[in-house]
């Protein structure tokens, strides 16, 4: 009974992680100008005359919000990452962060989802985290609120979607026979999209490391939605994720999905820094 | 607050849960929830990885064949962070599902050359064709230590 009233009150709580917020906001928002910067360099290829992603069927009526530009049209989807950016930096500076962030979402969806072909589960990530960022607004943080009580529930969203990837990554490695028997790294470099030359060279011949390798993944993925939790040890889990991450963006050449989940781990933590962000420790205190 | 967290992720384990550890029926209702705004998918190099590695080559001509899996995994290696990675991921994609149908046969029960015709598309857009100029795709299929395993050409 004590617990079920300490997790209901967990959401009357006054709302704290201004900070996580504002990196994952950040994070968010470099990782769509890296994207913007990949679509407009093959703009005829996403959108134009050589368009690669075919066309979706959709399936239901909601699906025309997210899919506005699957048949393709530069011009739109120009003006699409236009509205996206400028949205997402209006999200950090100004006052009306949920609007903003929500209309940064539409149109990330619609960019995203049309050229689905190019995409990496990066993307995803990225729009999940976006969609629970729209439903926080760090600056409502009155206690006994709906918006606080809002605000809580979509950061805890957000925790627990990163829980998620790492939790169903793992059912579907457990009933696989290359990552029960260690093989799944050395099958993995060895796949011509997946692979760096030099990385082939250096490892290829270790199967001791790669089958550690292996096996780290699988222990880190299931330990990850449980250990994360822990105070003492989150930041020790979150630094092999980055190392982990930084392996997968660099070496096996998914750099959106690498650098997509490195943005995710600032809704855990975020690195003190004395220089800045004295405004939201102002702000918090007032509160 | 609690419900609907509770709801979200239940349908979320349901919708992305491979099928040994999820119920058919749950996986449709979760689908009709998920769809289209929470679209997710994490097998992520599972169950089991791909065996082989497929080479596309094409020809305007008779005879002449241009390797196109050279020039864009060339440029996926020597420029990491851009958008080369994102292109060669798409066309090793779809050539090993056109392989994989070219060996398997009918596949797709609507569009049997479902992906035979995405690959084509992809090449005559990288090549910037038109979708009417004739091309023709050879892919050669390799095993992980780069012996030849078969050759189709459409």
């Amino acid at each position: 009974m004590k617990n079920s009233i300490k997790i209901l009150a967990h959401f009357n709580t006054p709302f704290t992680e201004e900070r996580n917020v504002l990196f994952l906001r950040i994070g968010v928002l470099i990782f769509c100008v890296i994207n913007a910067i990949h679509n407009v360099t093959l703009l005829e290829y996403c959108w134009g005359e050589y368009k690669m992603s075919p066309t979706l069927s959709l399936g239901k009526f909601s699906s025309n919000f997210v899919n506005l530009l699957n048949e393709g049209g530069e011009g739109f989807a120009i003006l699409l990452i236009i509205i996206q950016l400028l949205c997402l930096v209006g999200a950090i500076f100004l006052k009306y962060k949920r609007i903003l962030t929500f209309v940064a979402y539409l149109a990330s969806a619609n960019l995203i989802n049309s050229t689905y072909l190019m995409n990496s589960g990066g993307h995803h990530v990225i729009l999940l985290i976006l969609f629970f960022l729209s439903l926080i607004n760090e600056g409502h943080s009155i206690v006994n609120s709906w918006s606080n009580a809002i605000n809580k529930a979509a950061m805890l969203a957000i925790k627990i979607q990163v829980c998620m990837i790492y939790f169903i990554s793992f059912l579907y490695k457990i009933i696989g026979q290359s990552w029960l028997d260690g093989s799944a790294l050395w099958q993995t470099l060895m796949l011509d999209e997946y692979t760096l030359p030099i990385f082939k060279e250096i490892f290829v011949s270790n199967h001791f490391l790669l089958t550690f390798g292996t096996y780290f993944v699988l222990a880190y993925q299931i330990l990850f939605p449980i250990l994360i939790w822990v105070k003492k040890v989150r930041k020790w889990v979150l630094l092999c994720g980055v190392g982990l991450h930084l392996f997968i963006a660099f070496g096996m050449g998914l750099f959106t999905f690498g650098i997509a989940m490195v943005v995710a781990y600032f809704a855990f933590y975020v690195p003190e820094n004395k220089i800045s962000f004295k405004l939201y420790d102002k702000s918090s205190t007032r509160v | 607050m609690i419900c609907l967290l509770t709801f979200h992720f239940t349908c979320t384990y349901f919708y992305t849960a491979p099928d040994t550890f999820n119920s058919v029926k749950l996986e449709i209702i979760s689908a009709r929830y998920i769809n289209p705004f929470f679209h997710q998918y994490w097998a992520l190099f599972a169950p089991n990885l791909p065996e082989y590695n497929v080479v596309i080559e094409v020809s305007d001509k008779e005879g002449v064949w241009r390797n196109i899996s050279r020039e864009v995994l060339e440029n996926h290696y020597a420029f990491r962070i851009t958008e080369k990675g994102r292109l060669a991921l798409a066309f090793t994609g779809i050539a090993r599902s056109a392989a994989w149908e070219c060996a398997v046969g009918r596949v797709n029960e609507n569009d049997p050359e479902k992906y035979q015709h995405i690959l084509k598309d992809l090449c005559r857009g990288y090549l910037r064709m038109n979708s009417t100029d004739n091309l023709r795709i050879r892919l050669t299929k390799y095993d992980l230590y780069s012996v030849k395993e078969g050759e189709f050409i459409f």
